[in-house]
């Protein structure tokens, strides 16, 4: 079901530049949270980084801890607050790079919380240097000759280093289209019930394009994600316990 | 009556709606918001309510009526 | 009342559960672990939270979420594990986080020794993280007081939005004495709390627990911070003194060193050597208003530490602006003896001791 109006809790114009993948993410989120009724029983753990500026245009209850220490807050949000939904918005920077430990010991505890991992392949508040999400080849303003495996190893996968894990669930998923801005609604929510139902950690990975620093138009930009980024990572469900 | 709601204050020129409009019921308006940019006008007989540009703008510029 | 024989460490545990504490998070480094052994089944006693962090990053910041969402938080760590929480302690001062945190300070620069030390000083009272802080520091030196500070440092914290630091050592935190109990305290996280988020109705206002430089006037919020600030910096000043008013020589020491500079002082004076001491309780804000007591006529001031380098020398030297010279008596790794304390004064009294520049 596509929704139709602007999500009540969206109360300002957001900050992000033209075309940006998360001012789309944060409107499903805002969708999802007013949906299942659960604004008041919200708190967002921030990263650093472009995503977290949702601070500015949703209103909802947050805590900005230091760059990619969601996994350790979100820990003490969800056990000290459990009837609270302990979620983050955080780039891929944030959780597999800065913060790849913090997320790895949360997931391996399976503590019952949520991320949304905005992909985007890059670092965008900073630039767009190199991320570990940056392809094999991908230039960036840290690889301007593409990124290369003797220098920065193989880009990092989370269903890769996730699919083994005793976790509740774990999807990739991109906003492209309508119909894959459907489907991420759809899975956003499904994560959420995870949670509801005391199922354990739940990670949905959305891949997002950031025209700014992929030197690209808005709709080349999702077009870039269709035909290269989701071949190189898979869209699915792959973990649903 | 409309069909859709265009804020066009909000707009920042990404045109994504445009890109994702199967109707064809969405143009560039030629005029420019406080933003410097030109903004979207919809033709409201083309349009069938499907709700894509509300969908895939991250400004929420759309609303459907 | 109740009266028991504790550990330091376990005291120190004890006395926050007892203050309301109903989170711990931490990680396991000598010579504090029994401060996280103590937590991690007496919160749960008390039907409270405690994490064993993958890590010091991971242990503060769990810290920083517990206390952003109302619950009276602790965690401890030693040496270079305080190092690693610099960063999530900046965070908690800039978002105004009430959260407290024990130091049990070791010997040695970077891993260092294991064994007790006062070598977290400058990190500790400086500031130690990025941008302009100083936390509240509160050095114990006895069993007893690791109970009560731990006790009251919640109230404290909340007081001035501020966090607080416990910075106890290794010898205070191993050794064992007698000790009293105070009552438990229920604190109600659902109250009223500046610091804290509950979750927030579609379309009312919201709350983001950060630096809040981003949703304030920054000037505004500037000037309201060094207010309080400067407010923290005249009215929380501790300390104890003892014989300073007729003193030739006053010794200044915290923690561990004060129980050997007390025994110097009782010693020298009964042996006709006017030696006095000042001891800091709270070590930021540095209790100048102690050193306004010293006689003109005073020889010198020595600082009695557990490190090489004399760190709390510097928070003399700018207390007294020169007006009486200042030496450090730093044992390194060893704790100082009475009569090393005494001898040295005693040298300081009769100019033999050339006053070192500041390093």
């Amino acid at each position: 079901m596509v929704s139709r109006k602007a999500p009540e809790l969206m109360y300002a114009e957001n900050r992000f530049c033209a075309g940006c993948g998360h001012g789309i993410f944060d409107r499903i989120l805002g969708e999802v949270l007013t949906e299942m009724d659960i604004v008041s029983d919200t708190i967002i753990c921030s990263d650093i980084g472009c995503n977290h500026q949702f601070q500015f245009c949703m209103r909802v209850d947050a805590i900005v801890p230091p760059h990619g220490k969601m996994g350790a807050a979100l820990t003490a949000q969800k056990r000290v607050r459990p009837d609270k939904y302990a979620l983050t918005i955080c780039g891929d920077g944030g959780a597999y790079a800065i913060g790849l430990g913090e997320t790895m010991a949360a997931a391996t505890r399976n503590e019952n919380v949520t991320f949304f991992v905005m992909n985007n392949t890059v670092y965008g508040m900073t630039g767009g240097q190199m991320a570990p999400t940056s392809m094999i080849g991908q230039t960036t303003s840290s690889s301007k000759s593409g990124r290369s495996v003797e220098d920065s190893g193989e880009n990092f996968d989370v269903v890769k280093v996730m699919g083994g894990l005793n976790i509740a669930y774990l999807a990739r998923t991109s906003v492209t289209n309508p119909a894959n801005v459907a489907k991420t609604k759809k899975l956003v929510r499904k994560a959420l019930e995870k949670q509801r139902d005391n199922k354990g950690f739940s990670l949905v990975e959305v891949l997002v394009p950031c025209p700014t620093n992929w030197g690209m138009s808005a709709p080349q930009s999702m077009k870039h994600i269709d035909e290269v980024v989701s071949k190189q990572y898979e869209l699915g469900e792959f973990i649903d316990r | 009556m409309d069909k859709v709601r265009v804020r066009e204050e909000r707009c920042k020129g990404c045109y994504l709606c445009i890109a994702n409009c199967k109707q064809g019921a969405l143009s560039l308006s030629g005029r420019t918001n406080d933003r410097g940019v030109i903004t979207v006008t919809v033709d409201q007989d083309k349009c069938i309510q499907c709700g894509c540009c509300y969908a895939m703008c991250p400004d929420l510029v759309y609303e459907i009526l | 009342m109740e009266k028991r024989i504790m550990k330091g460490n376990e005291a120190l545990a004890e006395g926050a559960i007892r203050g309301g504490c109903r989170f711990y998070a931490g990680y396991p480094i000598t010579p504090q672990s029994e401060i996280l052994e103590w937590m991690s089944w007496r919160q749960k006693e008390v039907g409270g939270t405690f994490v064993q962090g993958e890590s010091e990053i991971a242990s503060v910041n769990m810290t920083f979420a517990a206390r952003a969402l109302g619950v009276r938080s602790l965690t401890s760590t030693s040496g270079p594990g305080f190092s690693l929480y610099q960063e999530g302690i900046a965070y908690w001062v800039s978002a105004g986080v009430p959260a407290v945190c024990a130091c049990v300070q070791r010997f040695g620069i970077g891993d260092g020794f294991i064994s007790a030390g006062q070598d977290n000083y400058w990190q500790a009272v400086k500031g130690g993280g990025n941008g302009d802080y100083h936390l509240i520091v509160l050095a114990p030196n006895s069993v007893q007081e690791n109970v009560d500070m731990a006790y009251e440092s919640f109230a404290l914290a909340e007081k001035w939005s501020h966090p607080v630091l416990i910075l106890s050592d290794g010898t205070i935190g191993q050794m064992m004495e007698p000790c009293v109990l105070p009552k438990m305290v229920e604190y109600d996280i659902d109250q009223e709390q500046p610091w804290a988020v509950k979750g927030v109705e579609a379309g009312q206002k919201n709350k983001v627990i950060t630096d809040i430089t981003y949703f304030e006037d920054i000037d505004e919020w500037n000037d309201g911070y060094l207010k309080k600030m400067r407010e923290i910096s005249e009215t929380e000043q501790r300390w104890e003194s003892l014989c300073v008013s007729d003193a030739d020589v006053v010794l200044v020491a915290y923690g561990i060193s004060s129980r050997v500079a007390e025994g110097a002082v009782q010693k020298a004076r009964s042996n006709g050597f006017k030696l006095g001491l000042i001891r800091p309780i709270t070590l930021w804000p540095y209790p100048r208003k102690a050193f306004d007591e010293i006689p003109e006529t005073c020889r010198g001031i020595v600082t009695v530490e557990v490190n090489m380098m004399g760190q709390m020398r510097d928070d003399v030297i700018i207390t007294v602006k020169g007006k009486y010279p200042t030496y450090a008596l730093a044992t390194r790794q060893r704790i100082a003896k009475v009569d090393q304390v005494i001898d040295f004064a005693k040298a300081v009294y009769e100019g033999k001791i050339k006053e070192e520049e500041v390093y």
